[in-house]
């Protein structure tokens, strides 16, 4: 049987039809149905009595390594599986009540490397010339979630060839199952040799700390794997075509916790069923050579993308000078398939970011990303943000006006407010560092975590090298907008006083319809190329980076300046007042530094020069633009040329990151009605995807007034 | 110099190769019975009115109308325009520089790459020969990407020919073979039309003939066929035949004027255009008010 995987239509078939069968029944929840409760693994434990929480963390994933259902579907190519309920719940299985920790990348392109023996021998050896009994029990905490991970290798190590003694005449089964099994076992005492090993080894870690709970990035895919796969092609030990094959597993797999549970369903969340913060990079510089990235793995994760339409994991190409016409043009085609799957960072421009923040340049050069598009140095990170929303400020200062009476005093007020919201979340975040040490189990990070292993700390406890919490603000373009607006009804044209404004906002423009129409049709907004309108933004968006950029350290933490909303969108409309360009009140509006849905005149190349007048080396954590393109742009011409001019243009402009759907709302709608008929109809949030039939009412009804709002001349 | 331009339109994908700036002017010489631009036809600026978005406020009653608001008699002033603040009410065409329109067409320069530029559309473009033909030097001499024309051929030759010294490609239309149809649906024979597309071929430009295809004019084979052969005569490559776009009765209904295309899709257009167009700009007699003045909410 066939199956559509892509609304807007499908692309080239290059999987097996086995493989494709197998993708479906995943994204159909297949395998999330067959999910259990790990329960209360802590209480009646043994274990030593006064053990620390890595250590007392390290015995439950050893615990659950043991006690872990193994899932085996006889067609895949990789083995291991991550099956506990409270891990798709950001929980730790087992302890019941503890959150598990998302937001980071580890170091798996260290662990693939070195193996978990490699990992084992590294703590040893680090261990034998320690001093301190803290560090060398920490470290044996690790060893024993090392230990963890062998064991459940081994469990399905031994499990496999059970199955292949269990094939009878079946000859290929026999050896497909020993195979597998003895990959396994070559994993368990040394680094992979091939590219099939390091993919199984890469999604053993993987999957390891997922079944732990843990959610994290997975980095940089093609610079850990490509040098596995073209040594194998070059000496002809694998082809093109079972390398894909092997491939689409990993993105089948990592979708095991997708149930397609409509919302309101028994657990799922609003923002729907395939958000993990997984996401993977592609492309960029390797520190170790300083040579673009780009191999046979870079086109078979777009290729198995453009067929699956696999949203989750999110996938990020860090494009640079050395990207090639080839890779732009792939990324472009995927691009065209919908859902903002695959977005771009340029890299120069986040480089110069991080070098900024004091990041030093082998370290840069390594960025990866904490889930969605927060720059992070992977393995050395410890990462959190703290998110606001901008407009808040401005509404202080105008809920109620307080005697202010020229405009550069009513902006002397919002920044006043602005530099006190970002000072009570530097509070927050000393708050969360030193009123205690931070005992948070995280042993099975901490153990993929090259800086971690070395100093002997936890991820917690500034195990990790960069101890990091961003500021985020939201809302920089409704403020930027409505600031406009005030500046040229109240101060300039004097067409109100600024108390008679502020009456009427606060009654959501009831009685000035007329005035609202009127602003609505003539103000000029943000997004538009417009020089006034892009001024009011840069002004805002320098005095918002400056005052992060002021103090960007609380103590040890690194505090660098961001730009976000993510979806919440939906959680500030509950806060906001009408605005004084006229929309109302609790409408849903700029997501990230993007403009403000309806407020576009020209298309969107005027959106991206606008954004792009920002310098984005002053948001070094990240500054995202997110756009939608007609799904109609898939039958004209040459559509993907045209997208990869967009693409150039951004970079040329200096863009930070751009997440590109392409759309129609008309879908988007129908979908709305009839969610059976697109159960996998994917589309962009907000620097990650989401399966829309799986979204709540809330957040698909946001992401449609969105999309129409966005639509452009 | 200045043109009067009814829209610019940038990330343009339909006008040409790569991304474009397609800057429409207005004034065309046809009247083609199914065209979906009838805001481009007349050269002059002009009132366009969405019943659907009046409010009834009656904000557009009380400024100083030059014709008493006598619809048939607008003079596109802009004043009731002006004071819509629901949109309802709006002029298309303005009068601008030719710099002016160089700089909107140079802001995506970024995005050009190399197939990418700008686009004279319309209406006929060539229609306002002079600022067509200042806009294709400065392009050509800022080398502003590459530069497409997208014409009727209903123009005076040497206009023709001129223009394309500046010009990388021209869409070239070719509405119908049969000399009296062309007439029928145009207002216009095809006699220039067919010169200059054989005098622009012999120059060696680069063409691109398209014919839209309208169902119940111009589509039986026997037509579709004899235009075939008028453009390979030429040595020119395979025609494009184009859908018909047949959502193009509200902007009739806006501008105050019959949609000589009747009903759409699949209709039989036996409606004539004339050759002064005088038909398709006067008064129409509806039953339903269309200019949306009486101040009272529809």
């Amino acid at each position: 049987m066939t199956h559509g995987f892509n609304p807007l239509g499908d692309g080239p078939v290059r999987l097996s039809t086995k493989t494709r069968e197998l993708a479906w029944r995943y994204l159909s929840g297949g395998f999330a149905g067959r999910l259990v409760r790990a329960g209360d693994l802590m209480s009646g434990a043994t274990g030593c009595p006064g053990a620390d929480n890595q250590t007392r963390h390290a015995e439950l994933a050893a615990r659950l390594a043991a006690s872990a259902p193994l899932e085996i579907v006889p067609e895949e190519l990789l083995a291991g599986a991550a099956p506990f309920m409270e891990a798709t719940e950001h929980l730790i299985p087992g302890w019941p009540g503890m959150g598990s920790i998302s937001h980071t990348t580890v170091d798996f392109g260290d662990a693939v490397a070195k193996g978990l023996s490699g990992l084992e021998a590294e703590l040893a050896e680090l261990n034998r010339r320690e001093s301190d009994p803290g560090r060398a029990g920490f470290r044996r905490a690790l060893l024993t979630a090392a230990g963890a991970m062998r064991t459940w290798m081994w469990r399905y190590a031994a499990a496999y060839e059970d199955m292949a003694e269990n094939c009878g005449d079946d000859g290929a089964g026999r050896e497909f199952f020993f195979d597998i099994s003895a990959v396994l076992r070559r994993l368990m005492t040394a680094p992979p040799s091939n590219f099939r090993e390091a993919l199984q080894s890469f999604w053993l870690f993987f999957e390891f700390q997922r079944l732990c709970g843990n959610w994290s990035g997975l980095g940089r895919f093609d610079l850990i794997l490509g040098k596995y796969l073209e040594r194998d092609l070059a000496s002809g030990a694998i082809t093109p075509g079972f390398a894909r094959e092997l491939v689409a597993h990993f993105w089948i797999k990592g979708t095991e916790w997708c149930h397609g549970l409509r919302a309101g369903s028994r657990f799922a969340p609003g923002s729907g069923d395939a958000q993990v913060y997984q996401n993977i990079i592609l492309g960029g510089i390797d520190p170790a050579t300083g040579l673009p990235v780009e191999n046979a793995v870079t086109f078979l994760v777009l290729d198995v993308i453009e067929e699956l339409h696999i949203s989750d994991y999110p996938v990020a190409v860090r494009v640079g000078p050395g990207t090639s016409e080839q890779l732009l043009r792939r990324i472009a085609e995927v691009q065209l398939c919908g859902g903002g799957i695959v977005s771009i960072y340029n890299e120069p421009v986040v480089l110069a970011g991080l070098r900024g923040l004091g990041i030093p340049e082998r370290q840069a050069l390594s960025f990866t990303n904490d889930g969605c598009w927060e720059v992070i140095v992977p393995g050395r990170t410890n990462f959190g943000y703290r998110p606001f929303d901008a407009l808040i400020a401005l509404q202080r200062v105008l809920f109620p006006p307080r005697g202010m009476n020229s405009f550069e005093s009513l902006y002397a007020g919002f920044t006043g407010e602005l530099a006190k919201m970002c000072d009570d979340l530097r509070d927050s975040i000393e708050a969360e560092f030193y009123t205690g040490r931070c005992s948070h189990p995280a042993a099975v990070l901490s153990l993929l975590m090259p800086s971690c292993r070395e100093s002997g700390r936890s991820y917690c406890d500034f195990g990790a090298e960069y101890t990091v919490r961003a500021i985020h603000a939201g809302g920089l373009p409704d403020v930027a907008n409505s600031l406009l607006a005030i500046k040229k009804y109240v101060f300039d044209e004097k067409r109100l006083t600024l108390a008679e404004l502020s009456a009427v906002l606060e009654n959501d423009w009831h009685g000035a319809e007329a005035l609202r129409r009127e602003i609505v049709r003539d103000l000029i907004c943000y997004g538009n190329d417009d020089d006034a309108a892009d001024a009011m933004m840069l002004r805002v968006f320098n005095d918002y980076t400056a005052i992060v950029a002021a103090r960007s350290k609380v103590r040890d933490v690194l505090v660098p300046c961001g730009v976000s909303t993510f979806g919440r969108e939906i959680e500030f409309a509950r806060r906001r007042k009408a605005v004084a360009f006229g929309r109302f009140a609790g409408e849903y509006l700029a997501p990230n530094l993007s403009p403000t849905p309806g407020t576009g005149r020209l298309p969107l190349t005027a959106a991206i020069r606008s954004y792009c007048k920002m310098d984005f080396t002053r948001t070094p954590n990240g500054c995202p633009l997110d756009l939608r393109l007609e799904a109609g742009i898939r039958g004209t011409g040459d559509a993907a040329a045209a997208v990869v001019e967009l693409l150039r243009g951004f970079i040329k402009l200096g863009g930070f990151y751009l997440q590109l759907d392409t759309v129609s709302v008309e879908m988007l709608r129908e979908a709305r009605r009839d969610p059976d008929r697109f159960p996998n109809l994917v589309v962009r949030i907000s620097g990650w995807s989401a399966r829309f039939a799986t979204l709540s009412g809330e957040w698909q009804e946001m992401i449609i007034n969105r999309a129409a709002g966005e639509s452009r001349s | 110099m200045s043109g009067v331009v009814f829209d610019i339109a940038g990330f343009s994908l339909r006008d040409g190769p790569g991304i474009r700036t397609a800057v429409f002017l207005k004034g065309c010489p046809l009247r083609c019975v199914w065209c979906h631009n009838p805001e481009s036809q007349n050269l002059a600026p002009e009132l366009f009115f969405e019943p659907e978005k009046c409010a009834g406020c009656g904000k557009c009653r009380t400024v100083d109308c030059p014709v008493n608001f006598d619809r048939a008699n607008c003079v596109g002033c802009g004043r009731c325009a002006a004071v819509c603040v629901y949109g309802a009410r709006r002029i298309i065409g303005r009068r601008m520089t030719a710099a002016e329109v160089l700089a909107a067409v140079r802001r995506d320069v970024p995005f050009y790459g190399a197939s990418g530029g700008m686009t004279l559309s319309g209406g006929e473009p060539l229609f306002q020969f002079d600022f067509a033909l200042e806009l294709l030097k400065l392009a050509a001499a800022e080398k502003i990407g590459t530069t497409v024309v997208e014409t009727c051929g209903e123009l005076p030759t040497e206009h023709l020919l001129a223009a394309a010294e500046y010009v990388e490609l021209f869409y070239f239309d070719l509405k119908a073979a049969d000399p009296g149809l062309h007439r029928r649906l145009t207002g216009r024979g095809n006699r220039t039309i067919i010169g200059n597309l054989e005098a622009l071929a012999g120059t060696g430009a680069r063409i691109k003939v398209r014919c839209p295809v309208i169902p119940g004019c111009n589509d039986a084979p026997a037509e579709l066929e004899a235009v075939r052969r008028i453009v390979s005569g030429f040595g020119l490559g395979a025609v494009e035949f184009l859908p018909s776009n047949p959502a193009a009765a509200a902007k009739y209904a806006g501008l105050n004027r019959s949609y000589p295309a009747g009903s759409g899709r699949g209709s039989t257009f036996s409606g004539a255009a004339d050759s002064s167009g005088a038909a398709l700009t006067g008064p129409v007699s509806s039953p339903k008010r269309t200019d949306g003045s009486s101040g009272t909410p529809e």
